[in-house]
């Protein structure tokens, strides 16, 4: 690795930080001009007296001047990351990070899988259709994907589990299968439908981006001088073509982390899964400002290093690529 | 209480999980959902007769039978693969343990008796702790903590003190005995200014001097005097014959205080409570495991354990084998419904202490005018919204107070339907043609995608019996019910359930014009004095009357509310599953439950 490369890394590793804070900045500032009060749901239908309606402010942190909330928050999240307590859970207290522990693993496992089935079967597909420009077997396949990518997740997971729970259950069943149509912990068979709903829609745009990609490079004059030479079909697609179309596909990675990200906001709502995007959409209806904030800043952190690592892998994926040198 | 931590307007009619909610509202508008759903009904409903068949089967079964249920139920995968042509989908791979009832509720948001103020969490904190008294399934008060129910001294000053004995066999879930002193501590932790509870002021407001120690003014509830060990005096204000109802809400159940004091934050993450169930483990986000007290005072359940799930309940996932009770909804009642499905045979209804109603904001034009509101009212064909949009899913509501209390009346009858006496009353009315009649907005709570079907349809009915278009506004809980505080809107809907059976609850709370709770704004010195002399009336029946004479002038005179249906509980449960009457408000029911294996 050349010491331009890791300046380049060291550059961009100190613009995380400012990022962040922007982003913390105008999320905080959203959260203080949204309207509905935190304390009134705490209080439910109920209208409360006004002077307990002030201590409960007075326990959350809700009252004091904006500048006053933001770096206290701030400081607690640099220093102990300590995200706060959740308004809408209590007594038990939780902190936001103590309730997004457990949900970050369960999100996490289903967004990695999801995220490699999407490349496992998304390149491959991608490849096969730009082979086959020109016949049916290229609008074919890269149509039937856009089915997928049409139908909005949250009919889909109710046709994926409709399928698997009333229509195939009896085959499934015969291999011991059976899908739960909530989501449970420790049961393998919960993973289904979600991967599914999360893989699929994802599917085309990879498929697409490859096809494109392969074209492109397919158009290019070296493929021809490989061509020229007399290598094998074979070795043109796999040593020339391939490789170069995969440059732009490092991009592609963090437009599919975002989709699967807020894909399983439905998914994980609509399935029950105990994960962070079922729990953004509670804390969205709960007002739960505090977990609203930790999971933006999760989120923010985890794009912005993404970003980073793929301007890192075009390094070593074309070499005419080169950071900081003159 | 008001509705949970669910209060999402009409849409949603019994108590559906938010992922529900959604889906019903999609699969409403998707052809492509609706025809999956069709599906769906016809093959689920054969599905349905499988396993109650296989059941019945069990029961009378051939010892071999029960060989290969003891199988089933100990690893299930391995019985299917042994059998798989053997109904395989009927236990789903996890698995039931046996005797682990299963049902789906959403999460508590907190398990501190102090803190509770939805039904969900009350839902947990009344089977996890306890107090002097309680409530049975047929809201009858009972004695829990204490052996019977209070004896009464009647006080010169008026007051009233009531005498508890404690039971000597009541013990904390940890072992350790209840005594009085317990109790005492509890109710002042609970009503402390730092305990930030928002229900002690109503609940425990009526004890002597405890209204001036919530807010931190004194250092003691004067009015509980712990006697001896086994013996607590509560001393009232005012011979308020719903007060003893009061003390069965958990603002007045028994706490720990050793772990209280250790850890006042987190203690209620493993509580010691003294109600029939213990919580065994809590995931975060999915499940509550609860199991018996073992030692619990009025006998332990039989059950292994109760395993509490925060999403689903709903027919798919009793279908599937995954839960034993499960709510039915409006989108499959009719197939419950068919004398032909199985469903038919396991399908129950109870009717809840709670109403769902349009009110009045009093103050605001044009619904200042007794006339016109009274003209709302009389537009609105509230069978016809019963019959046909809620599939008589929940009764009609005539007047405000539900059935399962002592003074709901079953002849009581509210504004009738009668489209020609409402134009009358508008043409009658200040407002008779005037443009605010063509401005009217009524906002709703909740985060579904529609407003529901019955708020479509009574838009509908006012626009065809009035001629007046009503602009319907949604509003997402956390800002509706602070709007409302602050008096901004002018018709609303929403739903109220009582905490405890006494229609003080709610017709002393929400219309006297004192209250905190008054969001019509309605302010009438006849129907305060009534309320008034309600609060104190020693005779039951006369009492009643004053109640019952209190609705009428609401409903029919002043027409502050319109009462549209009451709440009630349709539910599915498993022919295994013995013992179980849905609830008609928020008490311990899950002791008297057992499974038959």
């Amino acid at each position: 690795m050349s010491s331009g490369l890791l300046l380049f890394i060291l550059r961009r590793l100190l613009l995380v930080p400012p990022t962040l804070f922007v982003v913390l900045l105008i999320t905080f500032a959203l959260t203080q001009i949204a309207p509905g009060d935190p304390v009134r749901l705490i209080t439910g239908s109920r209208s409360p007296d006004p002077e307990i309606a002030e201590n409960i402010r007075e326990e959350f942190g809700l009252s004091g001047g904006f500048i006053e909330r933001f770096s206290d928050y701030t400081w607690n999240v640099v220093s102990d990351f300590d995200l706060g307590p959740s308004y809408f859970f209590r007594s038990p207290q939780r902190t936001v990070q103590e309730l997004l522990g457990e949900r970050l693993w369960v999100s996490g496992q289903l967004g990695l899988i999801s995220l490699a089935l999407i490349y496992l079967i998304g390149i491959p597909l991608g490849i096969i259709a730009a082979l086959n420009r020109g016949n049916w077997k290229d609008p074919g396949l890269i149509g039937g994907l856009l089915v997928f990518d049409a139908i909005h997740v949250i009919v889909l997971v109710q046709l994926v589990m409709w399928i698997l729970i009333f229509v195939v259950d009896d085959f499934l069943g015969f291999f011991g299968i059976a899908i739960p149509s909530v989501w449970e912990s420790g049961n393998p068979a919960s993973y289904v439908v979600p991967v599914f709903a999360l893989t699929a829609p994802g599917l085309a745009g990879m498929a697409r981006f490859v096809r494109v990609s392969v074209l492109t490079v397919m158009d290019e004059e070296y493929v021809r001088t490989a061509r020229a030479k007399g290598l094998s079909e074979r070795t043109v697609v796999i040593r020339h073509v391939f490789r170069n179309a995969m440059l732009p596909l490092s991009t592609f990675f963090v437009l599919s982390l975002v989709g699967v990200i807020s894909g399983s906001i439905f998914v994980e709502t609509l399935y029950g899964v105990p994960g962070v995007g079922r729990f953004i959409f509670d804390s969205v209806l709960q007002r739960d400002f505090n977990v609203l904030l930790g999971i933006t800043l999760l989120f923010s952190t985890l794009i912005v290093l993404a970003n980073l690592a793929t301007d890192v892998l075009y390094v070593f994926i074309d070499p005419r690529i080169r950071y900081g040198g003159r | 209480m008001s509705r949970g931590s669910e209060n999402s307007g009409l849409s949603t009619l019994r108590r559906p999980t938010r992922p529900w909610l959604i889906l019903f509202s999609l699969l409403l508008i998707g052809a492509l959902a609706a025809a999956a759903c069709g599906g769906a009904s016809d093959s689920s409903s054969d599905r349905e007769s499988t396993p109650s068949d296989e059941r019945a089967e069990r029961q009378s079964g051939t010892p071999t039978a029960d060989d290969a249920d003891a199988a089933d139920d100990a690893d299930p995968g391995a019985a299917e693969e042994a059998d798989p042509g053997a109904e395989p989908a009927a236990e789903p791979a996890a698995g039931r343990v046996s005797g682990q009832l299963r049902i789906s509720r959403n999460e508590p948001i907190t398990l501190d008796p102090a803190r509770v103020t939805d039904t969900v969490s009350a839902s947990y904190v009344v089977e996890i702790f306890g107090g002097l008294v309680s409530l049975d399934p047929e809201l009858n008060i009972v004695a829990d903590l204490a052996e019977d129910l209070p004896s009464v001294r009647n006080n010169n000053d008026g007051s009233v003190t009531y005498i508890f004995v404690l039971r000597r066999d009541a013990v904390f879930q940890n072992g350790r005995r209840v005594t009085a002193d317990d109790v005492k501590w509890s109710i002042e932790r609970h009503s402390a200014p730092e305990t930030l509870s928002p229900t002690a002021i109503d609940y425990v407001g009526d004890i002597v001097g405890a209204r001036d120690y919530i807010r931190g003014r004194v250092d003691a509830i004067d009015g509980i005097e712990v006697i001896d060990d086994r013996t607590i005096e509560i001393t009232v204000d005012s011979a308020k014959p719903y007060f003893l109802a009061k003390l069965t809400y958990p603002t007045a159940f028994v706490v720990d205080r050793n772990q209280v004091e250790s850890d006042p934050q987190n203690w209620a993450r493993n509580p010691n409570g003294t109600g029939p169930f213990k919580l065994r483990s809590w995931q975060l986000g999915e499940a509550i495991v609860l199991e018996p007290h073992e030692r619990y005072h009025l006998g332990a359940s039989t059950l292994e354990s109760v395993r509490i799930r925060f999403a689903g309940g709903g027919l798919t996932q009793y279908e599937n084998q995954e839960v034993d009770i499960a709510d039915v909804g409006v989108n499959d009642i009719e197939r419950v419904r068919d004398p032909d499905s199985a469903l038919n045979a396991v399908f129950v209804t109870r009717p809840e202490l709670g109403v769902f109603y349009l009110a009045f904001n009093v103050e605001q034009p044009p619904f200042d005018d007794v006339l016109v509101r009274r003209a709302f009212g009389h537009a609105i064909d509230k069978q016809t919204i019963v019959e046909i949009v809620l599939q008589d899913l929940l009764p009609l509501a005539e007047g405000i107070l539900p059935e399962g209390l002592a003074a709901h009346d079953e002849g009581f009858l509210g504004l009738a339907f009668d489209p020609d006496l409402a134009m009358s009353l508008i043409a009658e009315s200040s407002y008779a043609g005037s443009p605010l009649l063509n401005n009217i907005r009524l906002t709703i709570s909740g985060a579904g995608a529609t407003p529901g079907s019955t708020i479509e349809a009574v838009q509908e009915m006012w626009r065809q019996n009035l001629g007046i278009e009503v602009e319907i506004q949604q509003v997402e809980t956390a800002n509706f019910f602070q709007e409302l505080d602050r008096g901004l809107y002018q018709l609303f809907n929403i739903g109220w359930i009582l905490d405890y059976p006494d229609p003080e609850n709610v017709l002393d709370l929400k219309f006297h014009s004192q209250s905190r709770q008054n969001d019509t704004l309605y302010s009438s010195p006849e129907v305060d004095a009534l309320l008034e002399e309600a609060r104190v009336e020693q005779d039951t029946q006369t009492r009643l009357e004053l109640y019952r004479q209190v609705e009428n002038i609401l409903v029919n005179e002043d027409a502050i509310w319109i009462p549209l249906f009451f709440t009630q509980a349709n539910q599915v449960v498993k022919p295994y599953v013995s013992g179980y009457v849905p609830p008609r408000s928020v008490v311990p029911i899950l002791r008297f439950i057992t499974i038959d294996e």
